[in-house]
């Protein structure tokens, strides 16, 4: 594998130690504008690491920090993009109406690549006047965009607001684990203590996505979540299957949390008792293992989403994670695309990895022997926030191409599921916004 | 691992250069083998530690690590995990993630930091298991947090 020279420099350079910033005689850095730049250089291109600190440390500065940024963030969302997802990230912290003017425009915009960090940052101090402007979002295709709305809704409103109980109740239900577990959480704050169900239900996932731990990853969160909130989980191990002792000990967590629910309903207002349905939705419950996954797709995108999709041998292809939804497909299917894929890897040879670094990410992960232990080969694209894209090399462009034609669509299919619904649209989408359009280079690529 | 299952695994594997022109019965044998070779050996000198339980585990600046970790100082131990995206070729330092994607803004708790004391960096798509020697504790410069967790090994799996 050979990454672009000008990569590694501007990576290696950034992975230098850190300039020291001056300091005053109490050991407080000084509010310099000769510090406020070196902070928004390391918040720029420092360490991925150092980048979250130094942008931390600029809203300590206060105002002069605030109007360097200012003056730094220009007049487009170009601009903007340009001071990086963790300066982005802390500009809402300033309380600045002349900062808070830019995240959102950058908010609305599908194409800027910090949307995460934009409403993230929106929502770090919100303004009980830009509620329906965070409502707007409270369906954006970005889980984590999805998740800081919700969470900047409950700042703004009372605990009793049924709009906003209801918006959180809805969200129980959505296709991404962290947004349930957050919407769970919100709900608890407010009395609403069924909703840790959710959570205790994640403590039993034994989840993954080939050699990804999705289901470890959600027992873990859910069982500090709820240590966090005092709810005592011994003797239950994240670490052992939920079978045995340790399921007994889920079940005695379950009854814990049922109890404590209901002696925090019956002290709510009446209207407001019993909006927690008393029934999980098929997408929060756990699901079986999928053992008879052949090929893979993960695509991660921070401007259309995060798809994870697998065929199986018995051409099923199966979308998400958790409890993932199921699509027959024809017979056949998954053989012609192994096959395909195994084109792929010839025509791959030694390289495993494309473009630039950076969060959009197109994984193929196809059966291959070179990989260890048999274990999927993993074919990766990345790209960083630079827009355009002529990354994708055209055998991965063929797979993917057939990949994505491989994905039914029909109303029965968009009325059974959120997650299937106009999945084959939103999977090329997606393909377009990180290593381009998949057919035409896919028809480019076959020409070659 | 039963003897049966080693030479069902060994067959699959002799098999695997078929692979580029598969059958149905194929592919599922393949994905059987897959899941066999999750397991790893166990080792009593080892600790099997998650990366997810660190990731997790509750940590403030400038405040004491937890009980758990700390009990780790210096041991042996043995975890997965992901290099980062952007890990460059010939580097004696990496981070071990626990997702394959951390968008480039690491939390200091949400990484392991690799030093390879044999070897040099190559990127490794895919899950990968190390096992080292274990350091905890805030590593500093100019104020800033560089790592919290360490591991020191000799050499990445081949």
């Amino acid at each position: 594998m050979h990454m672009p020279l000008v990569v590694a420099a501007l990576v290696a350079a950034s992975l230098s130690a850190p300039a020291p910033i001056g300091v005053q005689d109490d050991g407080k850095p000084a509010v310099t504008r000769e510090n406020i730049d070196k902070l928004v250089r390391h918040a720029r291109t420092g360490s991925a690491v150092i980048r979250p600190q130094a942008a931390d440390r600029l809203v300590s500065f206060g105002g002069p920090a605030a109007a360097r940024l200012l003056e730094l963030s220009g007049d487009s969302n170009a601009d903007l993009a340009a001071l990086g997802t963790s300066l982005v990230e802390v500009l809402g912290r300033f309380e600045d109406e002349r900062l808070r003017a830019k995240l959102w425009p950058a908010l609305d915009d599908s194409e800027f690549p910090w949307r995460p960090a934009a409403s993230r940052s929106l929502g770090a101090a919100p303004l009980a006047s830009e509620r329906e402007r965070f409502e707007a979002f409270l369906d954006d295709p970005i889980a984590p965009v999805r998740l800081a709305v919700l969470e900047a809704l409950s700042k703004i409103t009372e605990p009793t607001d049924e709009r906003f109980l209801r918006q959180a109740v809805r969200q129980l239900s959505d296709d991404n684990d962290y947004v349930r577990r957050a919407a769970a959480e919100l709900l608890d704050d407010r009395g609403h203590g069924r909703a840790l169900l959710w959570l205790v239900e994640d403590l039993r996932r034994v989840d993954s996505y080939f050699d990804q731990a999705t289901g470890e990853a959600a027992r873990y969160a859910a069982m500090y979540a709820l240590l966090d909130r005092g709810i005592e989980v011994e003797p239950y191990d994240p670490a052992a299957p939920a079978t045995g002792d340790n399921g007994r000990a889920i079940d005695a967590i379950g009854r814990t949390v049922e109890a404590r629910a209901d002696a925090m309903e019956a002290k709510l207002p009446e209207p407001l008792r019993g909006l927690v349905p008393r029934e999980l939705p098929t997408i929060a419950r756990a699901g079986a293992q999928v053992k008879d996954a052949v090929l893979g797709l993960a695509l991660k995108s921070c401007r259309r989403g995060d798809y994870f999709l697998r065929w199986t041998t018995g051409d099923v292809l199966v979308v998400g994670y958790g409890n993932p939804a199921r699509i027959q497909l024809p017979e056949g299917t998954t053989e012609r695309l192994a096959a395909l894929s195994g084109k792929t890897l010839e025509a791959a040879g030694d390289r495993f990895y494309w473009g630039r670094p950076g969060c959009d990410m197109e994984s193929f992960r196809v059966p291959g022997t070179k990989a260890k232990g048999g274990r999927p080969q993993m074919l990766i694209l990345s790209k960083d926030e630079q827009p355009g894209s002529d990354l994708r090399p055209g055998a991965l462009s063929v797979l993917g191409a057939a990949m994505a034609a491989s994905i039914p669509a029909g109303d029965d299919l968009d009325a059974a599921d959120p997650r299937t619904r106009e999945l084959a649209r939103r999977v090329r989408d997606a393909f377009a916004s990180i290593g381009g359009p998949v057919e035409k280079a896919a028809g480019e690529g076959a020409r070659r | 691992m039963p003897l049966p299952l080693v030479i069902f695994a060994l067959a699959a594997v002799l098999v695997a250069p078929g692979l580029l022109s598969r059958t149905s019965e194929e592919l599922r044998r393949w994905t059987v083998t897959q899941l066999e070779n999750e397991e790893e050996e166990p080792d009593e000198d080892v600790v099997e530690v998650s990366i997810l339980r660190l990731k997790n585990a509750r940590y403030r600046r400038g405040r004491p690590l937890p009980g758990w970790v700390q009990d780790l100082e210096g041991r042996t131990i043995r975890l997965w995990g992901y290099m980062a995206i952007g890990t460059l070729e010939g580097l004696e330092k990496f981070e071990l993630v626990p997702e394959s994607c951390e968008c480039g803004r690491s939390k200091v708790n949400h990484f392991v930091e690799v030093s390879l004391t044999d070897d040099v960096t190559r990127f490794i798509p895919g899950r990968i298991t190390l096992t080292g020697v274990f350091h905890a504790g805030e590593e500093k410069e100019d104020g800033f947090i560089t790592s919290l967790y360490r591991l020191s090994t000799p050499a990445l799996p081949d």
